[in-house]
């Protein structure tokens, strides 16, 4: 699915990442931790192609093809999803129009068929119920006037409707209650399969309670500094970053 | 002699020759009012950069030449898109009214619609008035020849829209300067969308006055959709009297030079204005968005809304004024003004006033410029919405509060819809 | 008649409010009156200036003479007779003393009196409530004392009076003088070139963080006289000084002129902070008498990080022209403008601030405080402009108006400019007045009216007042409730 190698990048000019090494395969749950600083947010960025973020060496192979040549979008068309940790507040634009454009020009870029607004809506409909998320926030503007929660529901909703094959979970659990955190979880359980893999970058481990990853890595100043099971995420939780990194 | 502009010399030159033929020739009144505009103007010239309100538009371009510069006519630049479907619409073209192309039968009772043009051959000057300082408004006076004369009845109220529509083509040096007068009894209600399109090179100077007895409302939508080879410098005056109100949206996407100014005057309580309007500019055009809004009594309403997006090398102008006066208290004055910025060539000047001489007010006003959000630009895309679909909806979201306060929906359907088109150019 | 005495007594009342509008009987040289080429030759032998100094000045002079006026302000005065004034006053006595022990004694006793301190001892001895604050002293048209300036030598702080500077290190001046406003700048900038006087000269050099505060007093004495101060700070690669300003004049029937210049210089990493209290006479309650403050104040941000702040609490004067200006032309340059201006009875202010952003990254800050009283007139004017390489460029803009009464006026005139995609630029302004209700709390408190008001306007303008530094700060907060008085009821 993702083959990332000596993956090295700077931001205005400061190195952050420093030669990353990680592989996921297809329905593997991968989970990397890390302190503050430690380029958590810049590898999110870096895969999903953020401008700024510039790739000073190494590569990453995404479904064996070379994912930092494509622009944002076409990423996002060839099923890579970035769950972002402060989602954007975007006035002005409706979130029923959002989805039904995003969803139509993923839809469009596979060759598939687009949906007319009243098959679209229906799908939405079923979404937004199975999620137990309110209509009215279709009506509203992206993410504007959202409490955290909402807008956590909102890139869950995106998730679901999108059926990602990659899906990246930045600081997802940042400032969420646990039920909201329950949602998030449940919103990634309910697409796991064989087919499909997920990056769940996170300071704590407690979402991993709810989203059992497959591995676990520790971020340090922009390297991977120790790989294991799950069981390194409640070691971490016990000891601190600055033990295990140093270990 | 003072140094006049060519084009200015070239009026002077020809007023007496004019002023034999236009209409109402045959009336001194008429002629009067012709001769006082005319020697207001010889005083004046066209306004240049050294006038404090004229800082931000250089009208020289089409003050050098006498002659309008040789381009062919060409309707590509003007946008179109399905038609305004208005149950009445009154049409002129070249500056003069056509019965052929209008469709003015069995307008509503109450409704008296006319031509300038018959009004003045009577000898009626009325409501027409010159003006001391503003140089366009005096050339109008002098010079003008068409426009349409609107009065409705006490406590009639209109639910259909009424169009006038002004098509312009390249043509003589004469300039089309069109006098409308709006007048609107007690309690009574309007919708008016103005349309004003053409091709190839001209200029246009309309001058509207309007007013508003107690209780009235007008909702006035200008288009100004004119070739980019034209210039288009338009004054609209408003008087308010008590508890009337008046709704202004301008959309404004054509011309090589456009100012729009409005001038909205208070003269009774509980009165409100609302002045708003989106700009579209690409390529070197200039829009002059300039509006002045008097309190003279207490208790009113006034705000302002436009939004500008500027591609290429186009420019954008915004300046408002909010003048309280003395003894105006209770007044709640608002203005807004937001420029996108989509090309590095592209630039704005704003220049957002408040002269207030009176202490129990509440005026604000809020100025923004800048690029689009690169923030949301990426959420859009990292969603799989390729980038120029991604522009595009965040420009339509930028625009989207303003086309939001259009209170008629066939009209913002109408205007939506060549937003849109400009937008898929782009 | 009840009225009338209440009129009396509070004629009485106001009057006492503008403590320092004594005069002192101070014998004093004067130019002739009026202003012709003699005079500038006579203001530079007063000087005993160089030759190249004399020489811009007739250039000035000579341009000045082809100007006009302006009018765009919203001012109202009569047209100034420059040839009613006197364009040079000294106080007769040793000019540029060596020590403070040869200042006259009855100079020394003004400053006392208006509370300047210039005893360098009382600082050095640890004298509770000294201010660690070195004075140049401005008398009418000559420094009549600069105090810490040993002190400040031993770090290579120069510090003296502008004359001084001209006479000593004539490379620094030649080199800076009219950089920032040229002499062709405006009519203000043009006269004052002409027939400056004293003033300030400060250079920081490469490193330096200036040990204490600067500051120069203004005072104007003579009758009839105008006041041409001319102002030059440096501050080279990663220095640091914090300079203040205060004016005051006595209360006379007629106007008087002050026309200040005011340049600073700012390289790679330096700062100047730069705070002026204003409180020139502002002219009785029927608007009789008073000072015209027509200033030209601009900094030059040449060097990368470098930056400016101009704080200023304008309480004075009759008329203030002013508009201290930043020129962000340093990558990264930052332009910080903080200003309250108050005026009551007929005072009239037109002033605000231009941000020039010419590089990369610069950013500037406006906040101002407007408030109206009386009959008088305020009015902020200000300018934003991003020229096209002002790549990332941000401004921000706070513009607030307050008005008390229903006679004054309060006027907002912000031009905003940009020519740059990637600048973002947000300006927000409001005009409101003093609640019925804040005003009643208040009350309900204890406190009188007027000092409501005064706390109210205080919070008002708290964050400008912030930005002052501390022995500054008490001061501009007693001067805004001053200001104020008999502005309510």
């Amino acid at each position: 699915m993702l083959e990332i190698k000596d993956l090295r990048a700077t931001v205005g000019g400061k190195e952050i990442l420093k030669g990353i090494n990680l592989t996921i395969k297809p329905g593997e749950i991968h989970a990397v931790m890390g302190p503050n600083g430690a380029g958590k947010s810049t590898l999110s960025y870096v895969l999903s192609g953020r401008a700024g973020y510039e790739v000073t060496g190494g590569s990453v192979l995404y479904k064996g093809v070379d994912l930092l040549d494509m622009s944002p979008d076409e990423r996002a068309c060839r099923g890579l999803f970035l769950a972002f940790q402060y989602p954007v507040e975007i006035p002005g634009v409706a979130s029923a129009t959002f989805l039904k454009t995003a969803f139509n020009a993923q839809r469009k870029f596979r060759g598939e068929e687009e949906l007319d607004a009243m098959q679209f809506l229906k799908l939405v409909r079923k979404k937004t119920t199975e999620l137990g998320i309110k209509d009215d926030m279709l009506k509203r503007a992206v993410n504007v006037g959202f409490s955290g929660g909402e807008k956590k529901r909102n890139e869950v909703l995106q998730m679901a409707l999108f059926e990602p094959d990659l899906m990246l979970l930045d600081e997802t659990d940042s400032g969420l209650d646990i039920d909201a955190l329950k949602v998030a979880a449940d919103g990634v359980n309910r697409l796991r399969s064989p087919e499909r893999s997920a990056l769940i970058i996170t300071h704590y481990q407690r979402l991993l309670d709810y989203i059992v990853p497959d591995f676990v890595h520790v971020l340090a100043d922009g390297k991977i500094v120790k790989s294991g099971d799950k069981s390194l995420a409640l070691e971490l939780e016990e000891k601190g970053y600055a033990e295990i990194s140093a270990a | 002699m003072k140094n006049r502009t060519p084009l200015a010399q070239s009026y002077l030159d020809r007023f007496e020759t004019a002023v034999s033929t236009l209409p109402g020739h045959e009336s001194r009144s008429v002629q009067a009012l012709r001769r006082q505009g005319l020697d207001t103007f010889a005083a004046l010239d066209f306004p240049h950069k050294r006038i404090e309100e004229w800082r931000y538009t250089n009208l020289s371009a089409l003050t050098k030449a006498t002659a309008n510069e040789d381009i062919p006519s060409s309707d590509l630049d003007v946008i179109q898109t399905a038609a305004l479907d208005a149950p009445f619409e009154m049409v002129f073209i070249n500056g003069h009214f056509s019965s052929d192309e209008s469709r003015l039968k069995e307008l509503p009772e109450g409704i008296t619609l006319g031509s300038i043009a018959s009004s003045l051959g009577n000898g009626a000057v009325f409501s027409l008035s010159s003006e001391e300082d503003r140089a366009l408004f005096a050339l109008n006076t002098a010079f003008m020849e068409d426009g349409f004369s609107l009065h409705v009845d006490d406590h009639v109220q209109s639910e259909t829209i009424l169009k006038i529509t002004f098509r312009n083509e390249s043509g003589d040096q004469n300039g089309r300067h069109i006098r409308n007068v709006i007048n609107l009894g007690i309690g009574s209600k309007l919708t008016l969308v103005e349309e004003h399109t053409g091709t190839g090179s001209y200029f246009s100077n309309p001058v509207t006055s309007i007013s508003l007895s107690e209780g009235a409302a007008l909702n006035h939508y200008k288009l100004q959709n004119e070739s980019h080879y034209a210039y288009h410098l338009s004054l609209t005056d408003c008087e308010n009297a008590k508890g009337s109100i008046y709704q202004n949206f301008t959309f404004s996407l054509g011309a090589r030079i456009s100012r729009n100014e409005i001038k909205t005057t208070i003269l009774g309580s509980e009165a409100e204005s609302h002045l708003n309007g989106a700009y579209l500019m690409r390529g070197k055009q200039h829009c002059d968005t300039t509006t002045l809004t008097e309190h003279k009594v207490p208790q009113n309403i006034s705000s302002q809304v436009y939004k500008g997006v500027l591609d290429d090398d186009a420019h954008g102008v915004f300046q408002g004024k909010i003048h309280i006066f003395r003894d105006a208290q209770q007044v709640v004055g608002d203005q807004l003004s937001k420029a996108l910025l989509l090309s590095d060539r592209a630039g704005v000047d704003c220049k957002p006033e408040l002269e207030i001489h009176a202490d129990d007010v509440k005026c604000s006003h809020g100025a923004t410029s800048g690029e689009l959000d690169e923030d949301a630009l990426f959420y859009l895309q990292s969603r799989g919405i390729p980038e120029d679909r991604a522009r595009k909806l965040l420009i339509e979201a930028f625009l989207a509060d303003v086309m939001e306060s259009i209170g008629d929906t066939p009209v913002k359907d109408y205007f939506n819809a060549i937003a849109a088109s400009w937008l898929t150019e782009a | 008649m009840a009225v009338s005495q209440e009129t009396v007594e509070q004629v009485a009342s106001v009057s006492e409010k503008y403590k320092y509008g004594f005069v002192s009987d101070i014998e004093a040289d004067m130019a002739p009156l009026g202003l012709n080429e003699d005079i500038v030759r006579f203001i530079s032998a007063k000087k005993d200036e160089p030759e190249w100094m004399l020489e811009w000045r007739l250039k000035a002079y000579r341009y000045w003479l082809t100007m006009e006026e302006p009018t765009w302000a919203n001012v109202d005065y009569p047209k100034i007779d420059f040839q009613d004034i006197y364009y040079y006053s000294a106080p007769k006595t040793k000019v540029n003393p060596k020590s403070l022990d040869e200042v006259d004694p009855e100079l020394l006793e003004v400053y006392k009196k208006l509370g300047i301190p210039l005893k360098e001892q009382e600082v050095l001895a640890g004298v509770e409530g000294a201010y660690n604050v070195a004075v140049d002293a401005v008398f009418d048209s000559v420094s009549v004392a600069t105090t810490f300036r040993e002190r400040l030598e031993k770090e290579g702080v120069i510090f003296c009076p502008i004359s001084e500077a001209i006479r000593n290190h004539p490379e620094l001046v030649k080199k800076y003088m009219g950089s920032v406003v040229p002499y062709t700048d405006n009519y203000y900038s043009a006269l004052n070139c002409a027939v400056f006087t004293d003033g300030s000269f400060c250079y920081i050099p490469k490193g330096v963080r200036c040990p204490m505060e600067l500051s120069t007093y203004f005072r104007i004495n003579a009758a009839q006289t105008g006041q041409f101060e001319r102002t030059l700070i440096i501050a080279e690669d990663d220095s640091y000084v914090s300079y203040l300003e205060g004016c005051t004049a006595p209360m006379r029937d007629e106007n008087q002129l002050h026309a200040a210049v005011v340049e600073l210089i700012i390289m790679d990493n330096a700062e100047i902070k730069y705070s002026t209290v204003q409180n020139w006479y502002p002219g009785d309650e029927n608007g009789v008498g008073g000072i015209y403050n027509f200033v030209t104040k601009r900094a030059a941000c040449r060097g990368v990080n470098s930056k400016v702040s101009w704080t200023q609490v304008e309480t004075g004067s009759a008329i203030t022209w002013k508009y201290p200006s930043c020129i962000l032309q340093g990558d990264n340059s930052v332009g910080e403008f903080y200003s309250i201006a108050i005026t009551n009875n007929l005072q009239q202010a037109d002033t605000g601030t231009k941000m020039i952003h010419l590089g990369k990254n610069t950013s500037s800050t406006i906040i101002s405080k407007g408030i109206s009283a009386g009959r008088a007139q305020s009015t902020y004017r200000g300018l934003v402009r991003m020229g096209k390489k002002a790549e990332n460029a941000r401004n921000h803009t706070v513009c607030d108006s307050l008005l008390i009464g229903d006679k004054c006026g309060a006027h907002t005139v912000p031009y905003i400019e940009n020519q740059s995609r990637t600048a973002k630029i947000e300006h927000e302004a409001t005009t409101s007045k003093v609640s019925e209700e804040q005003l009643f709390y208040c009350q309900q408190r204890g406190l009188s009216e007027e000092e409501s008001m005064a706390l109210i306007v205080n919070g008002f303008c708290k964050e400008v007042l912030q930005k002052l530094p501390m022995e500054f700060a008490v001061e501009a907060q007693k001067l805004v409730g001053i200001s104020l008085e008999g502005s309510v009821g």
